[in-house]
Order: structure tokens, then C-alpha cells, then sequence
């Protein structure tokens, strides 16, 4: 069995052995990389821990598909986001709009049995989840991208597809709307 | 342009591990693109292995992946009404549909239990297979309205919706969700534990759970409660109704409703979660060995303790 | 006289303190406790508890389902299953049957005694229709608790 690879560092040799046929080597790609990808689905639609499943199973069979193409002229990950921008994108189109929950009252969001002291730090998460939920896809998908894998401006414009200008501009307004909704929210 | 700051908050989202089934759904799906074409060998390599420059296998694009492995798991799809879009039997990663006039009828078996259960389709359902594995047989339900009726151990049968996930405790229910991933969970028999982002609900025989997206689980209450409890604990769940819609619950709430009461607990604070004990102990008196100051402070083996004395009196 | 009265009510207060203090608790299949001891209600019309019984490991716990088909007085067998906490068992029926009906649950606990009624619905037991005696139920309040059930609810 493949030992845990950090985050980053995804080798010439896994590409290629995953190129080949090695479902040990993919598996090591896919534990790398899967509770993040998951986590990014799960927050961008709303939730739903079964869009995300779904989102990310799509994301890393389409990868298995298409790895043939990688010629590793971007960063590993660059790649990867790039379909999960693709498949976020597309689950966006193909949903309904939804009417965010951003003003519901923070319930309780701690099970029986939870401490006062995490009390307090799961109305934040569920605030948070609440005003990212409110955002339009476009300034969602930056904000998680950069939350969840700190990919740099020129990482984040080749998987968006878009300048280091336009995702400059849609972090920072992102940010803003989320600072402006979570101040509503209190 | 410089980006500000990330908002603080930002650091108490957690990261959310990946389901299992995820992968067992991965492996399924690419166990099932085989190509008509070259099929490589597949290879088991060593580690050091990776380094060597040693090509063997021919990359054949998408339907690349061979490997004998054992017949999928699968359930037995029988029809019962109209037509269905899966016939005979269903697999892990396959869809089932039911259209307007159409229901159906799957058999769960689970390789160490045998038969486990049934589950009802009703029309204008979409169910997927997830997972099938001893010890662990799951169903997503996307839209649609299911009816379970189950007998293997706890904890061996799970249903995900879009705002939950019902584990089967040994019951039998009825699970809907609408186009809104919105649901609503019917216990009918034992009970069923509703399970989202660490919020968890225990709904037994003759009670009924709701949920939403991006809030999970809301307050289970028994079907022969009051109106003006369910109004209340509704608006207090999913509409903000704050303080006073908590205080019309436990106006409202019988020596019965103390599921709902014990529920609402580690749901507010402060003076709302005072009164609510307060309410609680007026109902039922508080049982030997439930200390009050652990019971406000949420102590989890305490609430536990209170919880299965108070189940006595549902 | 009152002395002799006065005398006899003290000479037969301790064996009656002892069986009032003997008794049952009649909840539904999820009273009988979670987790591990959760296989052991499926499918069970109810949970019952010794309570006061000093002396569990002499207790002993039996049933039998008493019902009215078509005017007919009938018994059938239920099973009943200790779940692993003290004294604490599930009652299920063994068969599905028309009519209606109850379960006559009979305890002891050393020499105190405790019975139950217990009704039976379509999702279980009835609590506002089950007795709950510091003895073993007679035929005639069977009897009458099954008449009860069969008249409909006003």
C-alpha cells in the first residue's frame, strides 16, 4: 500500500505510473487530494454532502481519464483545480437556484452532548457556511480555492481560466460581500 | 491589487474527510469502463519500483483499467408499478427512477447479514446505489419519497439526502426529500439516528425529523403533538424564530414531548437552555444520577444518562 | 379493637413496603438503551424495567399476549430478551394478529410480585391504555381492558 504523499508533492514517477495502470499510485493521488477537493464541493453547493460525493468521484475519474494529456507544463495541482473549477461550474448551471440560509438565526449547531466551549466556535462555522453559501458562484469558487489549498494568483488563473487581475478582484470583493454578510448575521 | 486579509472566520470552517464510499464508487466506475481495446496488465508496483524506468503496458485512454475482481455487489430491483429505469437488480454507483406512475421495490442483502430489509420506491423517486460492502450498504436519496423497513443490526443501513444522513438503528420509516434537498424523516418502527456535520438527531417510532440544506437535522417532535408546538418548533429550527418560538414549545410541550425538549437543549443557551431544563424537570423529575449543573453544561455522558431515563416516559 | 388494628397494620407494613416498592416501568423499544444494546429491540412492541428490585439476580419475568378476535378470547406466546442492562428486557409479539390486544406481563423479585397490562397498537404499546399492578393481573382485568380497547375512542 502507497504511504500518504504531502500535499504538493506529486512526482514525475506517480504521474507516470498512473499513466500506466498503477491503482496504488492513483489511490496515493486520491488521498492526497480528496478531503480537500470533497471540503470545496461540500461548502460551494450548500451542503450537500451527496452533490459533493458526487462531484468528487467526477472529478477524480475525469482526472484517471484525461491523464494521458497532463504534460506537467502546470503545477500538478493547477490541473486538478482546474477540474474541480469544471465541475463545480457545471453543478452550478445544472442546480436550481436556491435561496441561501444566510439569514436564518445560528441555531445551535452542537449534537447533545457537545462542550459550551465549542459551542461558540460552531455558530461561527455555521455562520461562515451560511454567508458562504450567499455568494454568487463566481466569488464562492475563489474564496474556497484559496481557503482550502492556497494555490497563488497564477495557479488560481489557470484553473479559473481567467487573468491574475480577475481573480485579484474576485477574491477581494468576495471577501468584502462575506465580511458584509457575516456582520448581518450577528 | 492587494487582496484583504482573509476573513478570520474563514480559519473555523473545517475540512471535511471524504466519505469512504467515495472511493468504492471511483474503483466501481472504473471496473465498469473497460475497453474493447489492448487492455493493459495491471501491475502491483513496489515503491522502489517507481523509480525504475520500465515500461510494460500500453495506456489505452479512459476504459485503460483491468482487473479480476469479484462480481459487484448488488440489490434485487423488482417493479412494482409503471416503468423503472432498472430492472432486476441495481449496483453500486447505478441510478433508479421512478417516474409519476411507477414504484419499486428493492431487496438490501449485505454479504455478512444476508437479507436485511426492504425499501419501498414511491413515484417520482431518484435513488442511487452508493455502497455495498459487509457492514455497510448505503442509498443516496436524491428526490422522492423511500419507505424502509429494515432488520439488521444498527448502523448497517445508511440513506443519504441533501441536509442528512439516516442511520438505521433496527426500524422501519419513511424518508422524503424535495427539489430543494429539503427532507423529512417518519419513524414508523424502533428509530433512526439523522446525522449531519456532528448535529445529530434521534427520532424514534411515531416521531418525525425535518431537515434543510446547510442546517441538517431540526428537532425531532411526535406526530400526536400539538399543532402549535410543531408551528413553533418549526419557526424555531429554520425560521429564526429565536427565543419566543423556543418558549411556545415549552408552553405547548406534554411529559411526551420531552424528546423534543431534551432535543432543544444543546440548542440554545445561556437563560433559553435554563428554562428549557427547567421546563424538563417540571415535566419528568430529574432521574438518580443526572447531576443538573453537568446536564446544563451539556456533559455528554450525562445528557445520555438523562436521555435514556427520559425515553422511558415517550 | 383500633389496638389490635394499630398492631396488625405495623406486623404487615414491612411486606407491604417491600411490594410497593417492587414494581414496572413500561416504555417504548428505544427506552431499552442504545448503542450496543440496540439489536435486541428490533422489531419490539415495548421495553419494560424492573424497578426497586433489590435482588435481581432472583427476578423473573414472563408474558403472554391475550387478545379478542371476532369476539373470541385468545392467547399467543411473546418473546422476551434481557438487552444486557439490569433488568431491562424488550417484548415483542411473535405473530401479527387481527383483533385487538394486550400483553399480561407478570414479575417477581424474591417474593414481591409486579404485573402489567400493557395495550398494544399498530406502532406499539398504547400508554395511556396500560396499568401498570403491584401484582399479577386477574383474568377479569384482562378481560376488561381488552373490552376497552374494543370499543372506539370517543
Amino acid at each position: 500500500m502507497v504511504t500518504g504523499l504531502s500535499d504538493r508533492e506529486i512526482s514525475a514517477d506517480i504521474i507516470e505510473s498512473c499513466r500506466l495502470g498503477d491503482r496504488d499510485a492513483f489511490r496515493a493521488l486520491y488521498e492526497a487530494y480528496k478531503d480537500k477537493v470533497y471540503s470545496i464541493a461540500l461548502y460551494f453547493f450548500h451542503g450537500d454532502e451527496a452533490a459533493a460525493s458526487d462531484m468528487t468521484q467526477q472529478v477524480f475519474l475525469k482526472l484517471i481519464q484525461s491523464i494521458a494529456q497532463f504534460r506537467g507544463e502546470a503545477g500538478f495541482a493547477t490541473w486538478l483545480y482546474r477540474l474541480v473549477v469544471n465541475a463545480c461550474m457545471d453543478g452550478a448551471r445544472r442546480a436550481k437556484p436556491r435561496e441561501a440560509a444566510a439569514n436564518a438565526t445560528v441555531d445551535a449547531l452542537a449534537g447533545p452532548g457537545s462542550q459550551e466551549h465549542d459551542f461558540a466556535r460552531e455558530e461561527t462555522a455555521r455562520s461562515v457556511r451560511a454567508a458562504l453559501s450567499a455568494l454568487p458562484v463566481k466569488f464562492r469558487l475563489p474564496i474556497l480555492l484559496r481557503y482550502f489549498e492556497e494555490l497563488s494568483y497564477g495557479e488560481m488563473a489557470a484553473a479559473m481560466n481567467c487573468s491574475m487581475g480577475t481573480v485579484a478582484s474576485r477574491l477581494n470583493r468576495g471577501h468584502k460581500m462575506l465580511a458584509q454578510k457575516l456582520e448581518s448575521l450577528r | 491589487m492587494k487582496e484583504p486579509a482573509p476573513n478570520n472566520q474563514l480559519r473555523d470552517l473545517p475540512l471535511v474527510k471524504a466519505p469512504d464510499a467515495i472511493w468504492e464508487s471511483i474503483e466501481a466506475a472504473m471496473d465498469a469502463s473497460l475497453d474493447a481495446g489492448p487492455k493493459p496488465k495491471w501491475t502491483w508496483r513496489p515503491v522502489w519500483a517507481w523509480g525504475i524506468a520500465a515500461v510494460v503496458l500500453a495506456a489505452v485512454g479512459a476504459g485503460a483499467w483491468l482487473i479480476t475482481r469479484p462480481p459487484r455487489a448488488a440489490w434485487a430491483v423488482d417493479r412494482i408499478d409503471g416503468k423503472i429505469t432498472e430492472h432486476g437488480k441495481i449496483e453500486v454507483g447505478d441510478w433508479l427512477q421512478t417516474d409519476a406512475s411507477s414504484r419499486a421495490r428493492i431487496t438490501l442483502s449485505d454479504a455478512g447479514a444476508g437479507d436485511i430489509g426492504t425499501i419501498e420506491i414511491a413515484p417520482n423517486t431518484r435513488v442511487r446505489m452508493v455502497a455495498s460492502r459487509p457492514g455497510e450498504q448505503r442509498l443516496r436519496l436524491a428526490r422522492g419519497e423511500i419507505s424502509a423497513r429494515v432488520s439488521a443490526p444498527p448502523r448497517l443501513f445508511f440513506v443519504d439526502t441533501p441536509a442528512s444522513t439516516a442511520v438505521d438503528l433496527g426500524c422501519a420509516y419513511t424518508m422524503k426529500a424535495d427539489q430543494d434537498g429539503n427532507g423529512l424523516l417518519s419513524v414508523t418502527l424502533g428509530w433512526v439516528s439523522l446525522e449531519w456535520a456532528g448535529r445529530e438527531a434521534l427520532v424514534p417510532a411515531g416521531a418525525n425529523c425535518r431537515t434543510r440544506p446547510m442546517i441538517g437535522p431540526g428537532t425531532p417532535y411526535f406526530d400526536d403533538a400539538s399543532q402549535a408546538l410543531k408551528d413553533a418548533l418549526g419557526s424555531f429550527d429554520f425560521d429564526g424564530g429565536g427565543t419566543s418560538a423556543a418558549d411556545a414549545v415549552l408552553a405547548e410541550a406534554r411529559v411526551r414531548d420531552t424528546l423534543t425538549l431534551w432535543h432543544l437543549l444543546s440548542r440554545v443557551e445561556g437563560t433559553d437552555r435554563q428554562r428549557v431544563y427547567n421546563r424538563i424537570v417540571d415535566l419528568v423529575p430529574l432521574p438518580k444520577g443526572v447531576s443538573p449543573d453537568k446536564a446544563l453544561q451539556l456533559d455528554r455522558e450525562t445528557l445520555k444518562l438523562w436521555r435514556e431515563e427520559l425515553a422511558w416516559k415517550w | 379493637m383500633e389496638m389490635v388494628k394499630l398492631i396488625l397494620a405495623c406486623a404487615l407494613l414491612p411486606a407491604a413496603a417491600s411490594a410497593a416498592g417492587f414494581t414496572l416501568s413500561i416504555g417504548p423499544p428505544v427506552a431499552a438503551g442504545t448503542g450496543k444494546k440496540v439489536t435486541k429491540t428490533v422489531g419490539a412492541s415495548f421495553a419494560v424495567r424492573l424497578e426497586e428490585c433489590e435482588a435481581l439476580e432472583t427476578a423473573q419475568i414472563s408474558g403472554t399476549a391475550e387478545g379478542l378476535v371476532d369476539s373470541a378470547r385468545r392467547s399467543a406466546p411473546v418473546a422476551i430478551v434481557a438487552t444486557g442492562s439490569p433488568g431491562v428486557y424488550v417484548v415483542s409479539e411473535t405473530e401479527e394478529n387481527p383483533g385487538v390486544w394486550v400483553v399480561n406481563v407478570n414479575a417477581t423479585c424474591g417474593k414481591a410480585k409486579a404485573g402489567a397490562i400493557v395495550a398494544i397498537g399498530p406502532q406499539g404499546f398504547l400508554r395511556e391504555s396500560t396499568k401498570v399492578l403491584p401484582r399479577a393481573a386477574t383474568k377479569a382485568e384482562i378481560d376488561s381492558a381488552l373490552k376497552a380497547l374494543e370499543k372506539p375512542a370517543k
